[in-house]
């Protein structure tokens, strides 16, 4: 990307408008940047400054048994989900950007479309649905709901890495004998993977803060991460409760991080 | 893959216009046939691979929609515990009490409806639209186990209005007598804030139930001033990224993209922590002495509002982003060199160009903005909720999933015509939003 100017605003327009930009962006990362450096306060207070520097909420975070659980049912969770809605969503693209696919651009409107419809709604829809099916309050439930979510993720991103790749391998592959699924693993696969990661790692990071289908359909055996966060926000606000939004955001952003720079690199 | 197969038809249309009518020979309509399931076998062949997914948004995404409609409509506790009585009560005009044989016929279908268990639910839907209504079926119900002379059809009617009085007036009548069928648009009218509830004589409860229609107007008001107040701050934000390249460029999207990447419990949390009373933002206003006491600055319409624009800022800035990459640069300087000033230029020619951008931005989060469930609900007062929080509460809370399902059904209705250009938009730029 080159470098592109298209007007030079003068001093006095360019600075006010630097100075809105640099506030707005401020602005958007200041809640976090304040909220999360407490969870090393010693003392439960929200504020600054701290009289010591502690790491006793993490402590406690990683000593009691409902947070365990609650991060553990949040790993099997979310882990399940990423295996699910990559294989399904990596399929699906390889399909969507086939110029014969029938009806491709109602399809992937019907496939991105989680992201835009409600998410109560769907709650309440699989709540509904999944009642008469006993699948309200098991993990194959929530799996399915975050599934629901997650998989729009993949799509677009194995989709973007898919316009990228050159087809005509595929036909050199087949033409050197390798049948459909041989030509798959050992000349696509390889090609688009970091699309294909960076769509898992979304799936990941989406499933792994998901709040809403888990309220909806998840029962106490299901209770994971965010809803723990949740119920303590609703009730009492605990720096344990920010030690755990740290650990989210750490294990999200790195996972973030790598798929952002294995697609970079491209 | 492009095969000849293509040409082969081509071929073949070419034959057919010189020889004229080769088409209505064998040959040509086998030829013509079989390249033409050879189309519908590519065609199954390219979708192939999206069958799993789509199998899976069939099963999970579309049937469950399906039936928060079914369910929206479907009204059939009053039809299924009660259908010789509501078949009766069709003949009744509704001016004097029913026959006394219609007051037996109730009488026995309680009873039964007692051995299969639907009582509750019969209770529970009568609760919804009469005044006393769950309790005039529980009354009955009880009052049927006592010792009455169960051969006169007078002796039923004495018993249950001695029950509740509610059976000796003509509202619960009327009710029962409407539910001839299924389905019906009660849980809609419900939840289109129309009135719904009748006292026992008939007419409209005094009852104060939830004001829908203002929970509709503060839904769209709320995500119209979002939408506003992230595009007048996103625009220039957009504008600078777009303006930028290289390390800068990167830098500054990056503080765009950490809030997107960041949880929404945890971005929304970290809002709490910084305007709750004892909070960040209190404390410092107090240090520095500009307030003396603590200003409820959590729990208002306010938190609400600023929490949902950081929330939505990078999904109206980086669709405006990607646009305004591609508007050609000679454009404003051409401008500029026939003498507009630089905002002239930048309003006729820039910004004009911008729009599809912004509109898309914009939409997009204002369709988002309209199901938005958890921020709300953790940072807003209980004047600040929007549909989705009473959606959670009547299918959660209340039990309620028919007036759950209709107060969906309108917010979906609602948003879907919002989101009718989006998916055009988004259908066409799918491939760089990420």
């Amino acid at each position: 990307m080159g470098r592109r100017v298209y007007t030079e605003f003068p001093a006095y327009i360019r600075i006010p408008l630097y100075g809105f930009v640099g506030i707005a962006l401020l602005l958007l990362v200041l809640p976090l940047a304040v909220a999360l450096p407490i969870s090393f306060n010693a003392d439960p207070w929200f504020t600054y400054p701290f009289r010591a520097v502690s790491l006793r909420w993490f402590e406690q975070l990683f000593s009691s048994p409902l947070w365990i659980g609650a991060m553990i049912n949040s790993l099997v969770i979310a882990i399940s989900t990423t295996v699910v809605a990559t294989t399904l969503g990596t399929l699906a693209a390889i399909g969507l950007v086939n110029p014969r696919f029938p009806f491709r651009t109602a399809v992937m409107a019907l496939a991105i479309s989680p992201m835009i419809v409600p998410v109560v709604v769907l709650g309440l829809g699989l709540f509904i649905f999944f009642s008469p099916l006993g699948l309200n309050y098991s993990y194959a439930g929530v799996v399915i709901a975050h599934t629901i979510l997650a998989s729009p993720f993949v799509v677009i991103t194995v989709t973007a890495a898919l316009t990228r790749f050159d087809f005509n391998l595929m036909r050199a592959a087949a033409g050197l004998g390798a049948g459909r699924a041989t030509a798959f693993r050992t000349v696509m696969l390889p090609i688009i993977a970091p699309g294909v990661a960076a769509g898992a790692v979304f799936a990941f990071a989406s499933s792994f803060d998901e709040v809403v289908m888990v309220l909806f359909i998840a029962g106490p055996q299901q209770r994971t991460l965010p809803k723990q966060m949740f119920t303590g926000l609703r009730e009492q606000l605990d720096p344990t409760i920010l030690a755990a939004a740290a650990v989210m955001i750490i294990l999200t952003s790195c996972l973030m991080a790598v798929a952002y720079n294995a697609n970079k690199n491209r | 893959m492009t095969l000849p197969y293509g040409d082969v038809g081509l071929a073949m249309t070419q034959q057919d216009a010189l020889t004229g009518n080769i088409a209505s020979s064998t040959a040509g309509v086998v030829v013509r046939s079989s390249i033409r399931s050879d189309n519908n076998r590519r065609a199954t062949r390219a979708a192939l691979p999206a069958a799993p997914l789509l199998i899976f948004l069939l099963l999970f995404l579309v049937i469950p929609i399906g039936s928060v409609v079914h369910t929206a409509i479907s009204d059939g506790e009053i039809a299924k515990a009660l259908p010789l009585t509501t078949q009766a009560l069709q003949a009744w005009d509704g001016d004097e009490l029913p026959a006394t044989a219609i007051f037996m016929k109730l009488g026995q279908e309680l009873e039964a409806a007692g051995h299969v268990g639907s009582v509750r639910p019969l209770a529970r839907r009568l609760g919804y639209e009469l005044t006393g209504g769950a309790s005039a079926i529980l009354n009955a119900q009880r009052a049927l186990s006592e010792d009455f002379d169960r051969a006169d059809p007078k002796a039923w009617k004495a018993h249950l209005i001695k029950a509740d009085g509610a059976w000796g007036q003509g509202g619960v009548w009327s009710i029962i007598k409407q539910h001839d069928s299924r389905y019906s648009a009660f849980y809609l009218r419900w939840a289109t804030g129309f009135p719904v509830k009748i006292e026992a004589d008939g007419s409209l409860s005094r009852e104060s139930s939830y004001d829908f229609r203002s929970i509709y107007l503060r839904t769209i008001l709320i995500s119209l001033v979002v939408t506003g107040l992230t595009i007048v701050i996103g625009y220039p934000v957009a504008y600078v990224i777009a303006n930028s390249s290289g390390r800068t460029a990167a830098v500054l999207l990056f503080f765009i993209l950490l809030p997107f990447w960041t949880s929404l419990l945890v971005r929304t949390m970290s809002w709490i922590v910084f305007l709750q009373t004892n909070g960040v933002l209190n404390n410092a206003l107090a240090g520095t002495g500009l307030t003396s006491e603590p200003l409820p600055l959590l729990y208002t319409r306010m938190a609400t509002i600023i929490a949902m624009i950081q929330i939505q800022l990078p999904f109206t800035v980086l669709p405006m982003i990607s646009v305004m990459r591609a508007i050609p640069a000679n454009h404003v300087k051409a401008a500029r060199s026939l003498g507009a000033g630089p905002l002239l230029a930048h309003a006729t020619i820039f910004l004009p160009q911008a729009v599809p951008g912004i509109a898309a931005g914009g939409l997009l989060t204002f369709v988002l903005c309209l199901g938005f469930y958890l921020t709300p609900a953790l940072v807003g007062g209980p004047s600040d909720q929007m549909v989705s929080f009473f959606i959670a509460r009547f299918t959660n809370e209340d039990l309620n999933w028919g007036l759950a399902s209709a107060l969906s059904v309108i917010l979906i209705f609602g948003a879907g015509i919002v989101a009718l250009p989006l998916a055009r938009h988004v259908a066409r730029h799918s491939s760089d939003r990420i």
